[in-house]
C-alpha cells in the first residue's frame, strides 16, 4: 500500500497559539481518512492546508509524491477537490452552472458526467436557491469532482443534514473509490465509514490508526471526555454510543 | 435514491432569472436598442422640441465629420448630446461598480459609495467649490480633484484593509464605511468652516449628482476610462463567479480571493471614481440595477456585467430626461428620478422572480 498524502512534522501558528504542532500522518490511497477531534484541536486548519485556504506552515505535505506548496492554485485545484459544511448564500445560478463555474468554464460533457455520479442530471438545470439543503450538498459534492480528483477534501460536509442525507453523502464518497480525507463531528459516522482515523487533540496528532485502533473507550474518554460504548448489531455491525461522564 | 423536492420536468432553460428562456444575445440587443431609442428621444426633448429624424442626420453628419451648421445643430451636439452621453457612460459604470461591490463584500445592499470612495471626491470636491469657486477654472478643476479624491480613498481603504492574504470581504466593508465616515466629517467640517452660503448650495447640488455640468472635453476622460474598466472587469467575470461563492471555494478552485479582490476592488474604485468627479453622487444606480440584472438572467457575471451596464445606461437616461422635463425650465435632481423609476421596476420583478434568493 502506498502512502497518497503524507504530512510530514506539520505546524501551524496564528500569533502565539499553536493550531497545529508536528503532526506527522499517512493516508493510503483509495482509504476514507476521518479526522476527529474536539472543537479547536486542528481538524479544519489540517484541512485548509490540503485546499490551500492557508498557505503559512512550516513541515512538509505531499499529494501522489509532489510537495503542495510548489503547486499553482490551478493545479492543486484539479487534484483536490473540497467540499464544505456551509457554503453561505449561494448565488443565483443553475445546478450545472454552480457545478461549471470557475476562472475557466468546464464543458457541459464534463459537468453532465459530475451531477450523474452523484444522481443529480435531472435537476441539472434548476435555479440552486430552489434546491433542499441535501440536493445543495450533492451539487457541492458535484463540483467537487468535476475535475475528477485523486483526492476529495470534506470538511464537516453531513453537518447540516439530516440522517438520510448523511448517508447518502457519505455512500456516494465512498461508491467513487478515491482517496478521501474527511473531518467529522459524528463520531458514530467516522467508526462506520472511515479506514483510517486521525485523531487530532489541541493540535497535536492524538492517535492513529484503524477504526477499532482509534475510537475506543480510552481515546473518546481522554479527547473527548464522554463515555463510550461500542456494540455489534445483530447484523454485526459495530456502533459507538456516547454518553455523558459520570 | 433521493427525491427531489418538486416535481421534475424537463427544462430547456440553461441559466436561471426571469428571461431565462430568452437568449442572452436576444437580451442584450433588445436593451441596446432600446438605449439608443431612449437616447434619441432624450436628445429630442427639451425647451425647443426636435423631431428625431432630424436628431439621427444631425448626428450622422456629425460623426462623419462635417462641422457645425446651425443653431439646431449646436443645441443638438454641443447642449444636449453630451448630457445624454454623459447619462449612458456614468450610468454604466455606476452599475457595474456596484455588482462589483456586491460580490467583493458578499453583501446584497452594498453599492458603490459604501466603500468610501465618494466621500473622497466630496472633500476633494468641497476643497474646489470653497477655495476656487466653480465659476472660473473650479469648472474644470472639479471633475479631476474629484478624480483623485475618489481614487486616493480608495487606495487608503484597500492599505486599511489588506493583510498579507490580501483583501477580505469583512475587512473591506468596514474599513470603506469608517474612512467614509472620517472623510464625510471633514467634508462637513471644512463646509461650515467656509461659511460660504452659495458654496454649500452647489456643494449639495454636487452631492445629489447631476447631468448639469456635462460636456464632451469631460466625456473625452472618463468614458475611456469606464468603458475599458467595464471591458476588464467582464475578462474577471469567471473570478468574480468564484469571489461570490465565497472565499473557501475560491480558493479551492484554484483562485487567489484575497488577490482577486484587490484588482476588482482596484476597477470598482475607477469606475465610480470616474463616474463620480463627472456627475457627483448619483444615488441608487449601483444599488438596484445589478439586482435588476440578477432577476432577469440569473447570477454568472459574464452575463450580469454586460446586462447591469446596458440598464444603468437606460436608467440613468430615463431619470435625466424626466430630471429636466417634469417641473421644466428648472431642474430637479436627477437621484430622485433613478430611486422614483428603478424601485417599482425592481419590486415588480422580484414579485415575479420565485425562484432566487429572494424568494
Amino acid at each position: 500500500m502506498t502512502a497518497h498524502v503524507r504530512f510530514e512534522n506539520v505546524s501551524v501558528r496564528f500569533g502565539s497559539h499553536d493550531a497545529l504542532r508536528n503532526v506527522s500522518a499517512e493516508i493510503h490511497r483509495g482509504h476514507l481518512a476521518a479526522i476527529i477531534g474536539p472543537n479547536g484541536s486542528g481538524k479544519s486548519t489540517l484541512l485548509n492546508l490540503l485546499t490551500g485556504h492557508h498557505a503559512a506552515y512550516s513541515g512538509e505535505i505531499t499529494v501522489d509524491g509532489v510537495d503542495i506548496a510548489r503547486l499553482r492554485g490551478a493545479d492543486r485545484a484539479q487534484k483536490i477537490g473540497v467540499l464544505r459544511q456551509d457554503s453561505g448564500p449561494l448565488p443565483d445560478v443553475t445546478v450545472a452552472e454552480l457545478v461549471s463555474l470557475g476562472p475557466r468554464t468546464l464543458d457541459r460533457s464534463a459537468v453532465e458526467q459530475a451531477l450523474d455520479r452523484v444522481g443529480l442530471s435531472a435537476l441539472a438545470d434548476h435555479p440552486l436557491p430552489s434546491l433542499s439543503g441535501g440536493q445543495t450538498q450533492r451539487a457541492l459534492l458535484a463540483r467537487a469532482i468535476r475535475h475528477r480528483p485523486s483526492l476529495l477534501v470534506l470538511d464537516e460536509p453531513t453537518n447540516h443534514l439530516d440522517v438520510e442525507h448523511r448517508i447518502a453523502i457519505l455512500d456516494m464518497v465512498e461508491d467513487m473509490g478515491i482517496t478521501v480525507v474527511c473531518a467529522l463531528h459524528d463520531i458514530d459516522l467516522a467508526n462506520q465509514y472511515a479506514d483510517d482515523v486521525l485523531v487530532l487533540a489541541a493540535g497535536r496528532l492524538h492517535t492513529q490508526g484503524s477504526v477499532t485502533h482509534t475510537i475506543t473507550r480510552e481515546v473518546l474518554r481522554e479527547v473527548f471526555h464522554v463515555n463510550g460504548e461500542s456494540v455489534i448489531t445483530a447484523a454485526g455491525a459495530r456502533h459507538i454510543i456516547l454518553s455523558r461522564l459520570d | 435514491m433521493l427525491s427531489p423536492r418538486r416535481p421534475e420536468r424537463p427544462l430547456r432553460a440553461r441559466r436561471t432569472g426571469l428571461l431565462r428562456r430568452v437568449p442572452t444575445s436576444v437580451v442584450v440587443s433588445t436593451l441596446l436598442v432600446f438605449l439608443l431609442v431612449m437616447t434619441v428621444l432624450s436628445v429630442g426633448a427639451g425647451a425647443i422640441s426636435i423631431d428625431p429624424q432630424r436628431i439621427v442626420r444631425i448626428i450622422a453628419d456629425r460623426m462623419a465629420g462635417s462641422g457645425a451648421s446651425g443653431p439646431m445643430d449646436f443645441i443638438i451636439w454641443d447642449l444636449r448630446m453630451p448630457r445624454v452621453v454623459q447619462a449612458v457612460v456614468v450610468g454604466a459604470g455606476l452599475a457595474v461598480a456596484g455588482a462589483c461591490v456586491q460580490v467583493l463584500v458578499r453583501n446584497p445592499i452594498a453599492d458603490p459609495y459604501v466603500l468610501g470612495l465618494s466621500s473622497g471626491a466630496g472633500v476633494a470636491a468641497v476643497l474646489i467649490i470653497t477655495t476656487v469657486g466653480v465659476a472660473t477654472v473650479g469648472a474644470f478643476l472639479l471633475p479631476i480633484a474629484a478624480f483623485i479624491g475618489a481614487a486616493a480613498t480608495g487606495a487608503v481603504v484597500a492599505m486599511t484593509a489588506a493583510s498579507r492574504w490580501g483583501l477580505s470581504a469583512g475587512r473591506l466593508i468596514l474599513s470603506g464605511v469608517a474612512v467614509g465616515q472620517l472623510l464625510g466629517g471633514v467634508m462637513s467640517f471644512l463646509l461650515i468652516r467656509s461659511g460660504n452660503s452659495d458654496a454649500t448650495q452647489q456643494v449639495i447640488f454636487w452631492l445629489l449628482g447631476s447631468l448639469a455640468g456635462s460636456q464632451w472635453s469631460l466625456i473625452a476622460i472618463i468614458a475611456p476610462v469606464i468603458i475599458a474598466t467595464i471591458a476588464a472587469t467582464l475578462a474577471l467575470a469567471g473570478r468574480l463567479d468564484l469571489l461570490g461563492l465565497g472565499d473557501a471555494h475560491a480558493a479551492a478552485s484554484g483562485a487567489n480571493p484575497g488577490r482577486t479582490r484587490l484588482v476588482v476592488f482596484a476597477l470598482a474604485s475607477l469606475l465610480t471614481g470616474a463616474a463620480v468627479a463627472a456627475s457627483g453622487t448619483i444615488g441608487f444606480v449601483g444599488l438596484i440595477i445589478p439586482h435588476i440584472a440578477r432577476l432577469l438572467v440569473g447570477g454568472m457575471h459574464r452575463r450580469v456585467i454586460p446586462v447591469s451596464a446596458l440598464l444603468g445606461a437606460i436608467l440613468l437616461v430615463v431619470a435625466d430626461l424626466a430630471a429636466r422635463t417634469v417641473l421644466a425650465p428648472s431642474e430637479l435632481p436627477v437621484g430622485i428620478f433613478t430611486a422614483a423609476i428603478g424601485v417599482p421596476i425592481f419590486i415588480f420583478l422580484m414579485r415575479r422572480n420565485r425562484t432566487t434568493a429572494f424568494s
